[in-house]
């Protein structure tokens, strides 16, 4: 096994395809687009708010307050908005970087409320990894490696972090059956204080009525999320990628709980696009190949 | 990886999109949220803790007005001092369009493990809209 992090990561010694550029092209054209999806989703909440409730990282130290407003953070978007599309279309050194910026402003704005969402975390790092990439790399095709690779690198991180921090507040307990029950009865609340009624669907109550399911479902997640980071590497790397949107499946089958984007970015991530195009294109080169 | 490590030790492990992801870390902790119930035309407010099952008046949604039940549930679990500014933040999210005589009253649903079971108790900490801004006796200050 090749256990260089930089060559699974990035490969920027290994040949270049036109497979590998349509997927690159793919996964910025992700995170340009999700950029601007969060940026306009969060600014128009934004608009109706009208206290800070918990400051939030550049919210700690500066009055997030001054986006509240009808106006203001619409108009970062719309900046955001531009830059983006500039940086996609017109590759320019510091266009992501600034539209990055710009929307953790409006991130800190959106989520002054309380709330600590991490649904749109990897979508936030596949824009940082393509600011990174522009900022620190002349060549396109490195600049674009490098920024692939960091969302591999950052979504193993995570996962595994998250791991860790509840081994750390919970021990080998953490997989205990009881502690879903707790978390699908908090979400069902939730479902109430947003639709007024709520339907258990057949997964949550099969889970409910068996401490032994519950413990299983808990304990594949705590186990998925241990083995993030063989995603940095090249052979498992599918594998693993397949796992975690599992693990995203079940936390929606059973509670309710949906990370679109990152979903979306885990198929993009998760399986061998780059491949499948060049063998696409190599087929057609093949005479008499049918397709 | 330094610029991560720095970014969340400094920021209570946030600073997006950074994250030590703490979500569900807390395993069997008590957790709250908020459900509101549509009280309109109830003469007086019943400021005791009830069940879900037993909750007054009709059903409401956050979702018809737009609002995040997340949010609603962070804004009255983690206000401490309700301010006229804080009420007045709370009547902004559910009526955003002015209540139109209509009355919202908030409940704080609580969580907790009790042995094998899940209990659940709903505790009115708010009241909005036609009936006037009225706050629980049990958070006046």
């Amino acid at each position: 096994m090749n256990w260089s992090l930089t060559d699974n990561l990035f490969g920027f010694a290994r040949p270049d395809s036109t497979g590998q550029q349509i997927f690159r092209r793919a996964v910025e054209l992700f995170a340009v687009c999700s950029a601007i999806y969060l940026a306009w989703t969060w600014a128009l909440y934004t608009t109706r708010l009208a206290d800070v409730v918990l400051p939030l990282g550049i919210a700690r130290y500066i009055d997030i307050s001054f986006l509240f407003g009808p106006k203001r953070a619409p108009t970062l978007a719309g900046a955001l908005t531009v830059f983006a599309v500039f940086g996609f279309l017109i590759r320019n050194r510091w266009a992501y970087s600034i539209a990055f910026l710009l929307l953790i402003t409006l991130y800190a704005a959106r989520f002054s409320q309380g709330e600590i969402p991490h649904s749109a975390n990897l979508a936030g790092m596949a824009l940082l990894g393509f600011a990174l990439g522009a900022a620190f790399f002349r060549e396109r095709v490195f600049a674009d490696r490098f920024a692939v690779g960091f969302s591999y690198f950052s979504l193993g991180l995570a996962y595994a972090s998250a791991a860790w921090v509840k081994l750390g507040a919970r021990g080998f307990g953490w997989p205990d059956g009881r502690h879903l029950w707790m978390w699908i009865n908090e979400k069902a609340v939730d479902e109430i204080a947003r639709n007024g009624f709520v339907v258990l669907n057949p997964i949550q109550e099969l889970a409910l009525s068996s401490h032994t399911v519950a413990t299983l479902f808990l304990t594949f997640g705590i186990l998925t999320e241990f083995a993030a980071p063989l995603v940095w590497f090249r052979k498992p790397r599918y594998v693993v990628m397949m796992l975690v949107l599992g693990l995203h499946i079940g936390i929606y089958l059973v509670m309710d709980i949906i990370f679109m984007l990152s979903m979306v970015e885990l198929v993009l991530l998760g399986l061998p696009w780059a491949a499948l195009i060049d063998w696409a294109i190599n087929r057609r080169r093949v005479p008499g190949s049918v397709g | 990886m330094v610029v991560y490590v720095v970014s969340v030790a400094v920021n209570l492990g946030e600073f997006w999109p950074f994250s030590i992801y703490p979500m569900f870390s807390q395993a069997g902790n008590t957790w709250h949220r908020v459900v509101i119930r549509d009280v309109s035309g109830a003469d007086t407010i019943d400021w005791q803790p009830t069940t879900l099952d037993d909750l007054p008046g009709d059903p409401f949604g956050a979702r018809s007005v737009g609002a995040d039940p997340i949010d609603l549930a962070n804004f009255v679990g983690k206000t401490r001092e309700w301010t006229p500014q804080r009420i007045g933040a709370l009547e902004l999210q559910v009526f955003p369009d002015g209540h139109g005589g209509r009355s919202l009253l908030a409940f704080r649903v609580s969580g907790s493990l009790l042995g094998d079971s899940v209990a659940v108790v709903a505790t009115p900490v708010v009241a909005v809209g036609a009936v006037g801004n009225i706050l629980s006796p049990e958070f006046t200050p």
